[in-house]
């Protein structure tokens, strides 16, 4: 459902319409009128009326009219749209620069069926955009949603709500000196355009014939006013005196509705038209005799149309409702300007001042772009803190794994230190443990040579020292090497088996006597002569780093 | 609609688009290059530890272990030191208060004259020299050695006199000891290697060297440092038989790093 406002600043009147459209149906949910007071511009008596209201309006389309606006109708190639918009972006440029000033414009192409018009015609709706930025000024804080012409806003209710007969018809919207004009056929829009006529200065006139005020004469107006008399109709006195000295204002208004069909031919290059009828409507289509009095002058149907009939007004409070009967056709440019907000098919020709049209193209357009700009610095940003997050923990991560490394190695460097230190340690007492030992064997040596060595084996030299442990399977150690030289007593018998004896029983007293004593003897010339080589230290290598080589294996 | 239709009815849009494309990669770009390669850095920091992490070392508890074992050993080395190396008795140390070479010369000369005066009193010549080099030593760690090495030797002579030696001679006291850092071979220990030869009459050598394995062991001065001994044949001419001893005066090391 789309809620859409209207606004028609009228001559003499402003009026607001408000509906609700679903679907092709429009519900009035709001109607207000108000006359303008003396000195009181359109805007400020909308305003006025506005801001007196509870319910705040939506976006309001605000209608154009007479002088204020002007309508082009410019002949355009069949091109690509984005070259035609080129084309009237160009053309409004050339406007501009003759005007001296900025110019709000809209533009769209005349929905002129083929068979009709061979070409494209472009209707261009210029404005003064300090008109349009003053009328905004004055309407206060009412939300503008664009401008519309009235003739434009006509139109689009004869499409909404139209009998879309196909006839040449003319829609006329009267209000006082200014008149809004739309020619129709079918739903086809073939020429629309708003005038200013000498209608305004009615009051003023009469006013002045009648020496009353423009008030007054106004009233009198509404009340005697009848066109008939035109016709040669015969009326009552009051009616003769009123509509007498303005009836040469009226007289060229045929003139000018016919006008509207040339000038469509002209600009529009439609030739073979033919007005067929007219439809009144506006505050002052229901002057008396005003139908008639066309219909005579131009031979054509003249009646009087009212859109508000054809909406519905359930929604409508009844002071509302009372408002509208009473104001009859006097809401159509307002029903027509809020339709065209409220139905996207219609025919779009809405004005908006530089500002507001910027405005709306954020709204619509760069906020969207604003928001994708913000996305993407969100997104970096975040990437960026995520990333640093990531830079950070891996940073963490790193250092702690080097201070690791760092101990890993500090300890590695401190155990090959000490490993070597060890093996120092091995080596310095290894050698300590050999030169004690020298000491410690001989004394065992020298107990057991005492307490063992037979009476028929003489001991003539010995020789302790250390000595390179090669010859006893112990390479590359310092060891304790005893040697000892002598022979057999002359005359001894078995002087071998006895030495043998004693060799064993000196190789029991170590643990590895096989190998840690060697004995050797020779009888030559009955000469027995024995050697003997030992070494009489156990290995001092008790304590080594080899278990600590394997230990090492597997840790990290 | 065709692309050059798309392209001009939308180009403002689309160069805005394609503006705001480009002003975001480069500012990914500008903004993530930086933490990028610090990221990379960081990864590349991170596997390389890992490498380093995963290679096989030592730990803490293997460092543990060591220490318990060095210090184990330090502390066998001092018992083994105190049973292989001859401790130096007082006089014989350099005062810290005198001269090293005033010290040198008193010491020897009294020892000369005293020990001599009563070796001969027993009958048993000592070598004059008593193992001093011809010329007096000057550097204090020379003269240091050196009396160490003399200490050795007074106690040898002593024992050698008293279990009834003939004479004593070759005394020698090396000024310089080789030391090795090698495992294999060699000695760390910075020693002063004494040579000694004691000569007796035939039947008398035991009782001697009954004396020094008992004086290397378990006397109150301490052990002689014995390295060698020697008994060689009985000379049937001259009637004697030559005991040669072989010492290694010396301390303890400090070790590289300055660990004892």
């Amino acid at each position: 459902m789309t809620r859409a406002s209207g606004l028609d600043l009228g001559a003499r009147g402003v009026r607001f319409v408000e509906l609700d459209s679903r679907k092709g149906n429009h519900k009035l949910t709001r109607y207000l009128s108000t006359t303008r007071e003396s000195g009181e511009s359109a805007a400020q008596a909308a305003a006025l009326l506005l801001g007196q209201q509870k319910k705040k309006s939506t976006a309001v389309r605000v209608g154009l009219t007479g002088s204020d606006v002007m309508m082009r109708y410019l002949p355009v190639p069949e091109v690509e749209d984005w070259r035609l918009e080129r084309l009237m972006e160009f053309e409004i440029r050339e406007l501009e620069s003759r005007s001296g000033g900025s110019l709000a414009t809209s533009y769209n192409l005349l929905p002129v069926p083929r068979e009709v018009d061979d070409e494209d015609t472009m209707l261009l709706s210029v404005v003064r955009e300090d008109l349009l930025t003053a009328t905004i000024g004055e309407l206060g804080g009412l939300d503008v949603q664009g401008f519309s012409p009235n003739a434009v806003a006509l139109y689009n209710a004869y499409l909404a709500l139209g009998d879309h007969e196909n006839s040449t018809t003319l829609l006329a919207n009267f209000d006082g000196g200014t008149l809004d004009l739309a020619l129709v056929r079918g739903s086809a829009l073939y020429f629309a355009r708003s005038v200013s006529t000498e209608l305004g200065s009615a009051a003023d006139v009469l006013a002045q014939t009648l020496g009353t005020d423009r008030a007054r004469a106004r009233a009198v107006m509404r009340k005697h006013l009848d066109l008939r008399l035109a016709l040669g109709e015969r009326s009552g006195p009051d009616s003769e005196r009123v509509t007498r000295p303005i009836l040469h204002l009226f007289e060229p208004l045929p003139t000018l509705l016919s006008g509207v069909v040339t000038l469509c031919k002209a600009q529009a290059r439609l030739h073979d038209l033919a007005l067929e009828r007219v439809l009144l409507t506006g505050p002052s289509a229901g002057t008396n005799g005003l139908a008639e009095f066309l219909a005579a002058r131009m031979r054509v149907t003249c009646n009087l149309w009212n859109p508000a009939d054809m909406l519905d007004p359930s929604g409508l409070s009844a002071a509302d409702a009372a408002e509208l009967a009473q104001d009859t056709t006097a809401s159509a440019v307002a029903i027509g300007l809020a339709l065209s907000v409220a139905d996207p098919d219609l025919y779009a020709l809405e004005i908006l001042p530089s500002d507001a049209r910027k405005k709306r193209d954020f709204n619509e357009r760069g906020i969207w772009v604003v928001l994708a700009g913000l996305a993407a610095i969100v997104f970096i940003v975040m990437d960026f803190i995520v990333t640093s997050g990531r830079a950070e923990e891996a940073a963490r991560v790193a250092k702690t794994m080097q201070r690791q490394v760092r101990a890993a190695e500090s300890s590695h460097r401190q155990a090959l230190d000490l490993q070597e230190s060890v093996s120092w340690q091995q080596t310095l007492a290894a050698d300590l443990a050999s030169r004690a030992s020298v000491r410690a064997s001989a004394s065992r040596m020298m107990i057991f040579l005492e307490a063992e060595l037979p009476a028929t084996l003489w001991m003539e030299s010995c020789r302790m020292q250390l000595d390179k442990g090669d010859d006893f399977n112990r390479p590359g150690e310092s060891i304790a090497v005893l040697e000892m030289n002598g022979r057999g007593e002359e005359g001894a018998r078995m002087p071998s088996a006895v030495f043998a004896a004693f060799a064993s029983r000196l190789q029991t007293l170590f643990p590895d006597g096989e190998h840690s004593v060697l004995p050797s003897s020779s009888n030559r010339g009955g000469q027995f002569t024995w050697s003997l080589r030992a070494v009489l230290q156990d290995n001092p290598s008790s304590l080594d780093t080899d278990e600590l080589d394997d230990n090492s294996e597997g840790q990290s | 609609m065709n692309f050059d239709a798309f392209w001009q009815t939308h180009r403002r849009f689309l160069t805005g688009i394609m503006g705001g494309v480009v002003v975001f990669f480069v500012a990914e770009m500008i903004l993530g290059a930086t933490i990028q390669s610090e990221w990379a850095a960081s990864q590349q920091k991170i596997r390389a530890s890992s490498s380093q992490l995963a290679k096989q070392r030592y730990g803490a508890s293997q460092v543990a272990e060591l220490r318990q074992r060095s210090t184990d050993l330090e502390a066998w080395s001092q018992s083994l030191a105190q049973q292989a190396l001859p401790p130096l008795r007082a006089r014989f140390a350099v005062p810290a208060s005198a001269s090293p070479a005033q010290h040198y010369i008193q010491e020897t000369g009294r020892l000369r004259n005293e020990l001599r005066s009563w070796a001969l009193r027993q009958n048993c010549e000592v070598d004059e020299s008593l193992g001093l080099p011809n010329v007096s030593p000057t550097q204090p760690a020379m003269i240091a050695r050196i009396l160490r090495g003399l200490d050795v030797v007074e106690r040898v002579v002593q024992l050698g006199v008293l279990s009834g030696a003939q004479s004593i001679e070759n005394i020698s006291i090396g000024s310089r000891a080789r030391r090795s850092k090698s495992k294999k071979g060699g000695s760390l220990l910075d020693t002063i290697p004494i040579s000694i030869e004691v000569v007796f009459e035939p039947g008398l050598a035991t009782g001697f060297l009954r004396a020094i394995l008992a004086e290397s062991g378990e006397s109150a001065d301490g052990p002689l440092g014995l390295v060698g001994l020697e008994v060689q044949e009985i000379r049937s001419k001259k009637k004697e038989r030559r005991v040669i001893l072989s010492f290694a005066a010396g301390e303890l090391p400090l070790e590289e790093g300055g660990q004892s």
